[in-house]
């Protein structure tokens, strides 16, 4: 069993959830995340790692609160237990001084965007930060973006806090400026994550997101999380979770995404 | 009367409120509080307008029109002030999805709503395919607001059955609270608190069975956000099925409109609004339908254990196994809930082809557990009527139900019927009028009508003649109905004001055991606050 | 005043709802005190008493065929319960909550049935006009505005208290003649009449006479007969937002004008006090103020801009400087407000480290005090503490800069 140390209410919607989980938090990289299930009859849910300590033993999870598995893990106390956290999943991103690195956020990837520039940083790049948030109170950790960035922008899409817009709009006006980036790298929706992309693309700019497909066993077997990323079948879980932004098929991802929406509908209830 | 609306000259009936007689004559003015059933409540501030020889923006929807009154509805003022209080509205609203400028590249990535725990904006709200709040807020073209959000941040109330309440998307327009009144005289749902602290909610904050919630769901329906909302039917998209109906449930009667999207029933609502429906009309029908543990497939007795089977093999079957108990030793046991096709075909079935006197048909109220007449050795169940050591006596017991039953565990065959919205035919009112039943969604899995497979039983007993002739009726006498729906009620059906009056089985089954929200509805004693101050 | 008639007189206001109820033919009366003036209340209870029982209230009252009695009714101390629509929802039991008009409660009051809502005031008038004729009371005051008028005088003047002055008089007579002017050492800068509903008018126009339509005029109410006089150490954009502040409180919040329309224009106050107001704020102040006041359902709504409109109005400049100058000229505005010690006054007792919550002083006993503003909150409490015959804390605001006058104690003995 692995015990809840903390649970505090970021946004409306979402947790930050610290896990103790000594073994992954001894393990983890950057760009990897863990297969969590709240009991032995519930859901594997994956989860960006949006942070570790190892001299804690312990992990953390930024949770948004979208249905049942994710509702039953976010009502977990400091106290309690969840059954298993299996981990850290997937590929580590790859690190080296790139020059100039932006890191867009949105939504869970408030959190999971932070060990991305951290690390960046530790490898001697310029660490730009745009983060996205529907609204004012939806916004967190900025504390650790200024730890790490050389520039931290906040927008809110209804302007309520910081600059109205979106992330990325940000660093279009950037790149307009002449800005020279030379990395991206976008944690949020799917739609997020693709006009990132569709921004970036143009200015042939190497740009990774972090793909949510379903998942399953996380380990290559199942095929739940696949995805198509430059015409070729990938499994997000061994494969990613970052690929080439500008290659994701991101209709399919979406539509993947909605697959079981019937169920997920009904045990709602 | 005449009125004059921006230089078009128009008739007015007495009584008629000015906004009334613009929208009767296709003259849209901005409203939200305003609903053609309730009376003028003028607190959005919406309709606003400027009529000569008035002072000020009188709210077009509590002004009464009189002769000779001009009126003008978009004149610039008029037309600020509008979009101003709708900025307003959507300060306390969750208002981003709404003044994002990349709406509409999202809308066409991602058309559906997407199912959350708590809506942060219209992309993952229950209202999102049908909202007044968003299509006004379209037609104004806001695109900002005058200062930062005030979103309330407060609980999202999930713990009553049925209704949840999110308060964060609330915008206080009350039609709530007046349409609780109009239905039940005191209203459960209200405006509490004062200034930034409004809301609504029940007083003292008591759960809605603490506070004699009827749950007729009339507040839901006429909430223009996504504020009040039907748990059940909150993450469904646009309904792609939409049939008129008798409910069901029971013999009031009261005519249902039907939606459901992808061969699921996901919400049934009154068709006159001016009455209320009962909890399970309203909520029940869907979840009732959709339960986890309905019987689908045919299965029959093989060795030890129940086999699925197709439907030719099950027929089989039960004729043969029925051939031996021909005469009194075979009785039938059903209720009133099937329609009056569905029960003549038990009857016929019963009588002329097994040719026995025991139809036994259950009357509404009473306890389904019946007590079968000596010498019955083998029984057709069409629910959950008989006692365990009836049961044991028994030779030969086939089941024609929706659900498990302990019937069901000792029966040689299942046969699955199609229930509620699965069926078609007529149904009988209290009053002895027949009503008809519209067929609103195929069967779960492959369950058929009771007539349906009692004309199989009897094929499959080789009688094809009286099977013909049971279907030509059937078939011809639903083709030729007239029967008509209850489009107006007179009165609110009884269960709808008085929630124990609600019928609590179904087929014998208890509906509290497949809808536990159903059994909630139940008032409860208003818990002891916890600190006594 | 009104409540000073209930208690001091009662008697009077019976009789006026006893004269206007034959007028209109009412059987029923009602008289609504708040539960805070519990012996407004008493008082009158006794007065109905008597007034029973010399059968001047009652069935047949002498013998004249016409009955006729009063209930009194305890309101739950919402100031929106002052609106005649809500106040009818609360005598009927349900929650004070204002209601559109038409139709007014002339044609559908309490219970439905029409119903003549006044003032006490207005009531205890009716008497004295009954009783010497309609033209000795038209003596009184001006055209249009004749009878005398309670007003409640209160603020920064030598003497406050409740005044009865005809109406018609000059604001100038009543601040200056009755009032008796300013506090020692200070100048008048405006009255606000009307309570937190009404309006500021500044010194310039104390010419206008008391009436109905002047005040009007001037973007204040009479209302219930509120003056509070202010002086310059007042800041007019706290005025208005202290009584903003208690109207969004106060609002019922059923229309989104008055409940989310005041609380927006909170915000933009609150920018301008703190320093972060730009001029579109100001713009934004104004087209707001106007929304709540046109777009609002009832009177609270309509009015609770008023003390916003008017200041903007008057002292349009004030809000300017906050906003470009950063300055209060007022000194209220605490956020607007620097402290720094004066290197020649302290004589580092240290009363002020102490009491600095943020740790924004640095200094060791006997030693110059010096404040670090980048850690200062502007509490102000160094300067509270700070002693009188020192003085050693110097406010800045904008371009201007405040020494205190230290003051000299007479060394006793
Ligand atoms: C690599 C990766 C990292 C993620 N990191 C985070 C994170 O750090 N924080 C966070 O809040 N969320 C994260 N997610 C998304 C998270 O997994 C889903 O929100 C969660 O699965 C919803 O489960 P539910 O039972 O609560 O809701 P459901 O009702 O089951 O589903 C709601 C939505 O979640 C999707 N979903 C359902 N099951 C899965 C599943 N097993 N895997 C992926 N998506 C699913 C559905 O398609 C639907 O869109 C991540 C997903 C992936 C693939
Ligand atoms: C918010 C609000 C509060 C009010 N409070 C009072 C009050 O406390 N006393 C009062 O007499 N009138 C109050 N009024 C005015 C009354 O509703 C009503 O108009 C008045 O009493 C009519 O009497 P008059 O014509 O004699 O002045 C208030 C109005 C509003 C809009
Ligand atoms: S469901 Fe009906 S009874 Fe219950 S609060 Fe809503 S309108 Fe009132
Ligand atoms: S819950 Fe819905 S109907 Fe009720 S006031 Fe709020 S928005 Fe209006
Ligand atoms: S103006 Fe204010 S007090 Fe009056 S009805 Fe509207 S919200 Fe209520
Ligand atoms: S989750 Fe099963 S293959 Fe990736
Ligand atoms: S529709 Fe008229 S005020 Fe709401």
């Amino acid at each position: 069993m692995f015990r809840v140390v903390s649970n505090r209410k970021v946004t409306p919607n979402a947790h930050e959830m610290v896990v103790e989980a000594p073994e992954v938090a001894r393990t983890a990289q950057a760009g990897q995340f863990a297969l969590l299930m709240v009991d032995e009859h519930s859901e594997r849910i994956p989860y960006t790692l949006a942070d570790w300590d190892e001299a804690t033993g312990t992990v953390t999870f930024i949770v948004l609160e979208v249905g049942k598995s994710t509702g039953d893990f976010v009502h977990r106390q400091p106290g309690d237990e969840v059954a298993h956290v299996v981990g850290p999943l997937g590929m580590p991103l790859e690190v080296e001084n790139f020059g100039t690195v932006a890191c867009i956020g949105g939504c869970y990837g408030l959190g999971g965007i932070v060990p991305v520039g951290r690390t960046m940083k530790a490898a001697g790049n310029r660490v730009i930060t745009y983060v996205e948030a529907r609204m004012e109170g939806m916004h967190y950790y900025l504390d650790k973006y200024e730890s790490f960035s050389d520039e931290v922008v906040q927008t809110t899409t209804d302007g309520s806090n910081g600059i109205k817009g979106h992330g990325v709009d940000i660093l279009e006006a950037r790149l307009k400026e002449g800005v020279r980036v030379d990395r991206v790298f976008t944690i949020g929706c799917p739609f997020m994550m693709m006009l990132t992309a569709q921004v970036t693309k143009p200015h042939e700019i190497k740009t990774f997101a972090a793909l949510n497909p379903i998942m399953l066993d996380g380990t290559g077997m199942c095929g739940a999380c696949r995805c198509t990323v430059g015409e070729e079948t990938k499994f997000a879980c061994v494969d990613g979770p970052f690929f080439d932004a500008h290659e994701v098929d991101w209709h399919e991802l979406r539509d993947r995404r909605a697959a079981y929406i019937f169920t997920e509908r009904d045990v709602c209830k | 009367m005449k009125i004059t609306v921006n230089d078009q000259v128009l008739d007015a009936n007495e009584g008629e409120s000015v906004l009334e007689v613009a929208l009767r004559h296709d003259i849209e003015i901005p409203h939200i509080c305003y609903h053609p059933i309730l009376p003028a409540n003028g607190v959005c501030r919406m309709c606003l307008v400027e009529i000569d020889g008035i002072n000020g923006l009188p709210a077009s929807c509590s002004t009464p029109a009189a002769d000779g009154m001009v009126v003008h509805t978009e004149t610039e003022t008029v037309r600020n002030r509008r979009r101003e209080n709708l900025e307003l509205i959507l300060l306390e609203h969750p208002s981003s999805c709404l003044v994002c400028y990349k709406r509409e590249a999202c809308q066409t990535f991602r058309p559906e709503k997407e199912k959350t725990g708590v809506t942060t904006g219209c992309q993952n709200c229950p209202n999102k395919h049908d909202c007044e709040v968003q299509r006004l807020t379209l037609d104004l073209g806001i695109t900002d607001l005058p200062v930062g959000s005030f979103y309330r941040n407060a609980e999202f109330d999930r713990d009553d059955p049925f209704i949840e309440n999110d308060p964060n998307l609330c915008i206080l327009c009350g039609r709530c609270e007046q349409i609780c009144q109009y239905h039940h005289d005191t209203p459960v749902v209200v405006l509490t608190g004062r200034g930034p602290d409004a809301r609504v909610g029940q007083a003292f904050d008591l759960p809605l069975n603490a506070s004699g919630c009827t749950f007729c769901g009339a507040c839901v329906d006429l909430c223009p956000t996504g504020s009040l909302s039907d748990r059940f039917a909150r993450w469904y998209g646009v309904a792609d099925g939409l049939v008129k109906t008798t409910c069901p449930f029971c013999d009031a009667g009261c005519a249902l409109e039907v939606k459901s999207e992808g061969h699921r029933v996901f919400s049934a609502t009154a068709l006159d609004q001016t009455k209320p429906l009962c909890a399970l009309g309203r909520f029940t029908i869907p979840p009732f339908l959709s339960s986890r543990d309905r019987l689908t497939h045919p299965r029959v007795m093989a060795g030890e254990r129940l086999r699925e089977v197709t439907w030719e093999e099950a027929f089989t079957a039960v004729a043969d196994g029925l051939a031996p108990f021909k005469g009194d030793t075979f009785a039938l046991v059903c209720d009133r809930s099937g329609t009056v096709e569905d029960r003549h075909a038990l009857r016929v079935f019963t009588e002329e082809v097994m040719d026995s006197s025991h139809y036994i048909e259950i009357e509404d109220g009473e306890e389904p557990r019946v007590e079968l007449p000596t010498g019955v050795k083998a029984v057709l169940l069409t629910g959950d009527f008989l006692e365990a050591d009836a049961l044991d006596a028994l030779e030969m017991v086939v089941v024609l139900d929706c659900y498990p039953s302990p019937a069901a565990e000792k029966a040689t065959a299942i046969l699955p019927a199609a229930i509620l919205l699965e069926t078609k035919g007529h149904l009988v009112d209290e009053n002895g009028v027949e009503r008809p039943a519209k067929r609103a969604v195929r069967p779960a899995g492959q369950a058929k009508q009771d007539h349906e497979i009692i004309t199989g039983l009897i094929t499959a007993m080789g009688d094809e003649g009286t099977a013909g002739k049971l279907t030509g009726e059937i078939e011809t006498r639903i083709q030729d109905s007239e029967a008509e729906l209850i489009t107006e009620r007179a009165e609110a059906p009884a269960p709808a004001l008085d929630v124990t009056k609600i019928r609590t089985r179904y087929r014998g089954h208890l509906i509290a055991a497949r809808v536990p929200d159903a059994g909630a509805v139940q008032p409860v004693a208003a818990p002891v606050p916890s600190e006594v101050v | 005043m009104d409540r000073s008639i209930l208690e001091g007189n009662p008697h009077l206001v019976i009789e006026g709802m006893v004269i206007a109820a034959i007028a209109i033919g009412a059987t029923e009366g009602f008289i609504f005190v708040r539960t805070e003036y519990p012996l407004a209340r008493k008082h009158t209870e006794v007065a109905l008493q008597h007034a029973r029982n010399h059968g001047l209230l009652g069935k047949n009252i002498l013998a004249s065929g016409i009955d006729f009695d009063i209930e009194i009714v305890r309101g739950a101390g919402a100031y929106v319960c002052g609106e005649e629509t809500a106040l009818i929802a609360s005598i009927e039991g349900r929650r004070g909550m204002p209601r559109p008009r038409p139709p007014y409660p002339v044609e559908k009051g309490l219970w439905g049935r029409p119903t003549c809502i006044n003032n006490v005031e207005t009531l205890a008038n009716v008497p004295i006009i009954i009783e010497q004729g309609s033209e000795a009371y038209a003596a009184i005051g001006v055209e249009g505005n004749s009878g005398t008028k309670i007003f409640s005088l209160v603020g920064k003047i030598r003497n406050t208290g409740l005044v009865e002055v005809p109406l018609g008089i000059p604001i100038r007579k009543v601040v200056y003649d009755i009032g008796g002017g300013p506090l020692e050492g200070q100048k008048i800068k405006a009255v606000q009449t009307g309570g937190p509903s009404g309006g500021c008018i500044p010194e310039e126009l104390f010419d206008l006479p008391v009436t109905f339509d002047s005040l009007t005029e001037a973007g204040s109410i009479m209302g219930s007969g509120g003056m509070i006089v202010i002086d310059e150490e007042t800041c007019v954009v706290d005025l208005a937002k202290y009584f903003l502040t208690f109207t969004q409180e106060e609002s019922c919040g059923q229309c989104p004008p008055c409940r989310v329309g005041s609380r927006a224009m909170l915000v933009l106050l609150d920018r301008i006090t703190e320093g972060t107001a730009t001029m579109a704020d100001l713009d934004k102040l104004e087209q707001l103020a106007g929304t709540v006041r046109e777009a609002s359902l009832c009177g609270l709504g309509k009015n609770a801009p008023n003390p916003v409109i008017t200041t903007l109005r008057y002292f349009r400049e004030e809000y300017v400087e906050h906003i470009e100058k950063k300055q209060c000229r007022a000194f209220t505005c605490k956020q607007l407000i620097t402290y720094t010690i004066d290197e020649e006054r302290c004589n580092g007792c240290g009363a002020c480290f102490r009491v600095c919550n943020d740790d924004a002083i640095i200094g060791e006993p006997k030693q110059l005090h010096v404040i670090d503003q980048d850690r200062c909150v502007h509490c102000g409490n160094c300067f509270v503490v700070c002693p009188p015959s020192l003085a050693a804390v110097v406010r800045t605001s904008g371009e201007l800069t405040r020494y205190e006058e230290p003051v000299v104690k007479a060394k006793k003995g």
